[in-house]
């Protein structure tokens, strides 16, 4: 069918209705982040704030105290459910798509494979209990979801359209921050073996095969539907990524066996102890002298007061249960405990390759960053990065 | 054509719990099957426009062939079937309430 931008050998058939529902999905989400998001900012700060001052002899301080000022109002309550609403229909309209072809989607998998990289399962690999607890995003089933079939790729599918449905053709898009940012930066690095932790379905991976093609890649994921997924969808875009199914706190690599470790947004979809094992881990396969960089969205420390009560939403709108806890963490410290010396770590912020849908009225200003603090104010991602 | 739903073999509800947004789990309810329902005009009319726009190519101004249009039993079952799952859907929070409400254990 026509009309989708980005086409690999996984993409799903659409009829003309169900294209017209995932560019319908899109135009409610842009619309929910252009208008309705931004009377909500509005609201803030010519009613809300200016009323509690007026009552109390002060300004509103931490985001805490905005949420629950702002949980109260009417316009507020229903921006939230117009926001839940419509990540709901996303996963509806992708679901009802992947539902009526999975069959077929299954066996494309299994016939994908053209000798480029490799795909090894563990059958005995238990889900972590931050995956499976919880349906991260509202994704009915969540990560590890197989809908009762065998060799199932069901999590992948649903997973790539939700976020296909966004990207239009920008697909890895953080993933090129990551390679930007790691070039920019260091600018010697010629890694012969990369890491990507967490990869699901591959989309940021493969802008590692890109960014470096002399490099050996590896990622790794606990869900067996995303990997299949994944290692189907970049044997046929023709690029060699060696996936397999481990747990990132505890990986089967020996030490010092990378010379780059990445993640994108995984940090935050784990647990206060899971991200501490898994920089440790980091620390452990690195080579010495080699880069760990892991992007997520920025700290609280590095967002307007405003900002941090719009994030904070996923925690509890959008199933994101370590979001919050994640962006309060002292990141720093949390390296120095994994094994990086001090001045070998720090936190910055990565200019966004693409520009993403959402969060587009975030202000950063100069807070957490430990690197490039003095920096201008602009919107990026949240870098962690360690060097051995 | 959107095809018909089938029999519902995927999970449709993410564990965890759902919020309520507004005072009423039925306010939020309201809230879901517009957001539904407008997503569903969107979908009518981007294919009311591709029908328009291939006829026209074709030399056919369709307001007079639609207005004399005779359907046939097939026709109307087709349309019945499509009417089913425009209600699904729309009323997709319904649903998902409903199958909640099969397991004791679970909450709104």
């Amino acid at each position: 069918m026509q009309n989708q931008s980005y086409i690999h050998g996984m993409t799903p058939d659409q009829t003309h209705d169900e294209i017209a529902r995932e560019n319908a999905v899109r135009a409610m989400r842009f619309h929910l982040y252009a208008q309705v998001s931004q009377g909500t900012r509005g609201y803030f700060t010519n009613v809300v704030a200016p009323e509690f001052a007026k009552a109390n002899g002060r300004d509103l301080s931490d985001r805490q105290e905005i949420r629950k000022v702002m949980e109260a109002q009417p316009y507020v309550q229903l921006h939230l459910s117009l926001q839940r609403s419509v990540q709901e229909v996303m996963w509806n309209t992708v679901v009802e798509n992947i539902e009526r072809q999975l069959p077929a989607l299954n066996k494309r998998a299994a016939t994908a494979a053209r000798g480029l990289g490799s795909l090894t399962l563990d059958a005995n690999l238990t889900l972590p209990r931050y995956v499976a607890n919880v349906d991260i995003h509202c994704m009915p089933g969540g990560y590890g979801y197989d809908a009762g079939e065998a060799d199932s790729v069901a999590a992948g599918a649903i997973y790539d359209r939700g976020i296909s449905m966004y990207q239009r053709g920008n697909e890895g898009s953080l993933g090129q921050s990551v390679i930007d940012y790691l070039k920019n930066n260091f600018p010697n690095l010629k890694p012969a073996k990369i890491l990507d932790l967490g990869c699901t379905v591959g989309m940021s991976t493969l802008k590692y095969c890109e960014g470096f093609p002399d490099a050996e890649v590896y990622a790794i994921d606990v869900a067996a539907p995303c990997l299949r997924y994944a290692h189907a969808r970049a044997e046929s875009l023709g690029q060699k990524v060696h996936f397999s199914q481990q747990n990132a706190e505890h990986t089967h690599f020996g030490d010092g066996t990378f010379d780059v470790v990445i993640s994108t947004i995984l940090a935050h979809e784990t647990s206060t102890s899971a991200w501490q094992n898994i920089l440790t881990e980091c620390y452990r396969v690195l080579k010495p002298g080699g880069v760990m960089v892991h992007a997520d969205l920025p700290q609280f420390a590095d967002i307007d007061v405003y900002s941090q009560f719009l994030f904070g939403n996923e925690t509890r709108y959008n199933n994101e249960p370590f979001w919050s806890t994640f962006r309060a963490m002292d990141l720093k410290a949390a390296m120095h405990a994994a094994g990086f010396t001090p001045d070998q770590c720090f936190i910055d912020l990565a200019p966004m390759a693409g520009r993403e849908a959402g969060f587009t009225n975030t202000k950063v200003v100069a807070g957490a960053r430990t690197r490039n603090a003095n920096a201008p104010p602009g919107f990026g991602w949240g870098v962690q990065v360690g060097i051995k | 054509m959107t095809a018909p739903l089938q029999r519902k073999k995927f999970t449709r509800v993410a564990r965890g719990k759902r919020p309520r947004m507004l005072d009423m789990w039925s306010d939020d309810v309201f809230v879901s099957a517009l957001t539904a329902l407008t997503t569903e005009m969107m979908v009518l009319r981007d294919r009311l426009d591709t029908i328009e726009r291939i006829a026209a190519d074709k030399g056919v101004i369709l307001k007079t062939e639609i207005d004399a249009y005779v359907f046939d039993e097939t026709a109307q079952t087709e349309r019945e079937t499509a009417r089913k799952a425009l209600a699904d859907r729309i009323f997709y929070l319904v649903l998902q309430q409903a199958e909640r409400n099969k397991t004791p254990k679970r909450k709104t």
